[in-house]
């Protein structure tokens, strides 16, 4: 069942001239994309391709010039519904020092359903849930600065998944995070996903693409190109127009399989291509 | 460590004090801040005390980390107490000055006064600092905003008042530590804060000012963003994850501070009238 | 104290004629006089040679950052010897701004201190606190754009706060480089960008170093990044120096790396599996062109 769906949708910002005259910067233009319930989506494109843009389109923070941006069925446009549409829309952003509220974490945690007004139990039932999806229970009655970079960003996809939102959004959310930390978030998200979250993932690092079910490329504003992982790595040539590249190994197995060794062009093991070539330079 | 300020000067512990609900100790500790005013006579002051030490004692903080709160101040007490005793004159007109030299005369009743404005400026600091060394800053946010409630009805914005204090209590960590890599950054390219009139250091603050300026606004820009995407809709119809309950603690802490402090105004109430005891009001 | 350590702690060390960088047994301990205290540096012995480009890695909190500031005196040495181009960082009062100048310190996101109402003013304020006349300002401002890959012309106006954020980071980094550091130390210089940012940034650092001689001290978690640019990689852990070694040598240890929780560069695991079947390629061949190049050669050439 189809749970995102963008018709045609354009954005643009306000941007001003050298000579002080008011123009406008293109954000996002014509894109047009459907998304499945369940689905592991990735949205890369390089900084300034607009895929920050298009994140916040799809809760309304921003809302198209023109076309259509639905999620769950509800219009981002329609004023009434947008408080039910961010109701499903749970979305976790780059910085993660700049989206804490509060200075404890289950009370960070706990903004969400409070907005909501849902019933003070059923906060703390939520909040604690959504602690335990992410593995940070034992951190509740913390303050968050004093966690690393990787628990932050696990404590605001919880404040996120306390809203109980049908669709997970991770807005850059790795990109300031070291190895351990992107893993850390990467592998809840995962885990959300295995649970039925459909879940949008913003990057630009490739190795974060392998596991996604479908790749979004952005290149200036427009959808470029859209395929499994696989299919977007085989195309090197888009990934040298849209200057991002595939992981090492793949990048490696590639240039292999093209001289002819007998290699599977998308290997993504370093062993096990290590293992192959091996194979056929010994024999 | 400076950073930590979720915990403020907090004194983590388990006491009477520390689970006391924060909205009676917020209460109590201004009763105890008002009638400390009351106290007119050095016998009184000896109740105060005996009353503030046990307060303490069953806090468990070490009154060392109680009266470290008082060295900040130290120089406006001996400021305003040296002034009470060169300005203050006889108690009545009859009385002679212990000492005078030039336009300057000293009283017995000067002395008296200083020394009792001394002990209530002392008292206050305490008596403020044991709220805070028991009290997280964040309970004392919501201690606020409950006791503020009755304000909406003039239409004060009571949960946007609690709002900012909170998220100013989260942000400084973080501002704190950009301030220290800012500084560091220009440091290394050579900028010199330690050196130089008044105007060249005023100047020298410029390229830290402007950078964290410029940061607070992508700052307040993202949590916008990451508040509305929490669907934050403002007070309305919002609920509160924290429940504050009052418990026996509230009432005993409470029963036991009123009835002290409306002995102290009963006495200073009736000050004059008990001939007999003149003691209590020396 | 014993008396023999007395005795250590005042005799100078010699340093090697060609350090750029010289650490023997450097300590540093955070609020020290507290129940807080933290030991950052424990007996740190580490030479940088000139000219060298040193990789620095271990996660938060392993001391790699407290050590970087202390090359340039953002932090005092507390105890043990500590000598950066000649200058006895360890001494009462060593020469603050002859060794800031000589030693260019790229933060994460330098971006952020960007300050200026214009581009040319902001790589300037280095400059001009080290006391460099105006006219020489200007030309070595616009070498420094230049280098970075900026357009003077058309960029020296501007302001800072305009331009995208690869530009940002290119003018934050002139801002450093205008001042003709010998030794430039960055922690996370690619930290944020897209790969071809990275891309752009690594190629200019390398350039740097293999042209114009600049020692670098590069701090990163990006072990692929690490493996391909640096002549040796130094891993903190609890402030101890845990290894320190050149990147091949350094990511053969598998097993030790994992351990310590960094990730195996993809290269060097490929390489690994090669030297397991008995196919070992030269240690220079690290990048995924070089070691297409290496193989590609090995199978040409059999039995070499």
């Amino acid at each position: 069942m189809e749970i995102i769906s963008l018709d045609n949708v354009s954005y643009s910002y306000k941007a001003y001239n050298d000579d002080g005259t008011v123009g406008e910067c293109i954000g996002v233009e014509g894109v047009t994309l459907s998304v499945e319930e369940g689905a592991f989506v990735a949205l890369v494109g390089h900084n300034g391709c607009g895929k920050s843009t298009l994140a916040k389109l799809l809760n309304g923070l921003l809302l198209p010039k023109s076309g259509t941006v639905r999620v769950c069925g509800l219009t981002t446009t329609d004023r009434d519904t947008l408080f039910e549409l961010r109701k499903n829309v749970g979305m976790v952003f780059q910085n993660p020092d700049n989206q804490m509220v509060a200075s404890i974490v289950e009370e960070d945690v706990a903004f969400g359903p409070e907005n909501l007004g849902v019933p003070q139990p059923e906060i703390v039932q939520r909040v604690y849930e959504a602690l335990s999806q992410v593995g940070m229970e034992q951190f509740a009655k913390s303050s968050p600065h004093r966690l690393s970079g990787g628990q932050k960003q696990r404590i605001a996809i919880a404040g996120a998944l306390a809203i109980r939102p049908k669709v997970l959004v991770l807005d850059e959310s790795t990109a300031m995070l070291d190895p351990l930390g992107r893993k850390e978030v990467l592998d809840v998200a995962h885990k959300l996903n295995a649970q039925g979250m459909t879940v949008v993932l913003i990057t630009h690092f490739m190795e974060e693409v392998l596991d996604c079910s479908s790749v979004l490329v952005m290149n200036n504003g427009h959808l470029v190109a859209q395929g499994t992982p696989n299919e977007i790595f085989a195309n090197r040539r888009l990934l040298d127009e849209v200057g991002l590249r595939a992981p090492r190994t793949v990048e490696l197995a590639d240039k292999l399989h093209s001289a002819g060794f007998n290699v599977d062009a998308l290997e993504r093991s370093a062993h096990i291509l290590g293992g192959d070539v091996c194979q056929e330079l010994t024999k | 460590m400076l950073r930590d300020v979720t915990f403020g000067q907090y004194y983590p512990g388990n006491s009477f004090v520390h689970r006391m609900d924060a909205r009676i100790k917020l209460v109590l500790t201004l009763l105890f801040m008002v009638g400390i005013f009351f106290v007119q006579s050095f016998a009184v002051f000896g109740f105060v005390t005996v009353f503030l030490l046990a307060v303490i004692f069953i806090s468990q903080v070490p009154l060392r980390s109680v009266l470290r709160s008082v060295k900040g101040i130290v120089v406006l007490l001996v400021l305003t107490a040296v002034l009470n005793v060169f300005f203050a004159k006889g108690a009545t007109p009859a009385e002679q000055p212990l000492w005078s030299w030039w336009k300057i005369e000293i009283y017995a009743n000067g002395l008296k006064q200083a020394a009792k404005i001394f002990l209530r400026l002392v008292y206050l600091v305490i008596g403020s600092s044991v709220l805070t060394l028991t009290t997280t800053p964040v309970d004392l946010t919501h201690a606020v905003e409950s006791l503020l409630k009755p304000l909406r009805v003039i239409k004060f914005p009571v949960h946007e008042f609690a709002l900012i204090m909170s998220l100013t209590l989260s942000f400084i960590p973080s501002l704190i530590e950009e301030t220290d890599r800012i500084i560091r950054a220009q440091k290394a390219r050579g900028a010199d804060f330690d050196t130089g009139g008044l105007i060249k250091r005023a100047k020298a603050f410029v390229p830290i000012l402007i950078p964290l300026l410029v940061g607070g606004f992508r700052r307040a820009e993202e949590l916008a963003n990451a508040m509305n995407s929490r669907c934050y809709e403002g007070a309305t119809k919002r609920t509160c994850m924290r429940v504050m309950k009052l418990g026996w603690r509230d009432y005993v802490a409470a029963f036991v501070t009123v009835a002290f402090f409306a002995g102290i105004f009963v006495l200073y109430a009736m000050r004059g009238s008990w001939g007999g005891v003149t003691w209590l009001y020396f | 104290m014993s008396r023999a350590d007395k005795v250590k702690a005042v005799v100078t060390p010699d340093v090697p004629q060609n350090a750029a960088i010289f650490a023997q047994d450097l300590n540093f301990v955070y609020n020290a006089k507290s129940n807080f205290a933290k030991q950052a540096l424990s007996h740190i012995d580490l030479t940088v040679n000139k000219g060298e480009f040193v990789a620095i890695v271990g996660h938060t909190g392993s001391g790699k950052t407290t050590f970087v500031q202390h090359l340039n005196a953002l932090i005092r040495v507390q105890s043990g010897y500590l000598n950066v181009l000649g200058a006895d960082l360890s001494a009462r009062k060593p020469d603050l701004k002859a060794l800031r100048r000589q030693v260019g310190m790229v933060f994460q996101y330098p971006e952020y201190q960007l300050f200026a109402d214009t581009v040319l003013e902001d790589v300037c304020f280095g400059l001009k606190n080290f006391g460099v006349d105006k006219d020489q300002r200007e030309q070595m401002a616009q070498d420094a754009l230049q280098l970075v890959g900026l357009d003077f012309d058309q960029i020296k106006s501007k302001s800072p706060f305009d331009l995208s954020g690869g530009e940002k980071r290119r003018v934050a980094l002139a801002g450093v480089l205008a001042m003709k550091p010998q030794i430039l130390v960055m922690d996370e210089p690619t930290a944020g960008l897209d790969p071809q940012g990275k891309a752009e940034v690594l190629s200019l650092v390398r350039s740097l170093n293999q042209q114009q001689g600049v020692t670098v001290l590069m701090v990163s978690h990006d072990m692929n990044e690490v493996y391909e640019n640096a002549d040796r990689v130094v891993v903190f852990r609890n402030g101890e120096v845990a290894f320190d070694m050149p990147p091949r040598q350094l990511f053969r240890n598998e097993a030790e790396i994992e351990a310590m929780n960094l990730e195996v560069p993809a290269m060097a695991a490929f390489c690994n599996e090669l030297e397991r079947h008995g196919v070992v390629l030269p240690d220079s061949c690290r990048t995924v062109d070089e070691v297409f190049a290496a193989v590609k050669a090995l199978r040409e050439v059999p039995n070499a």
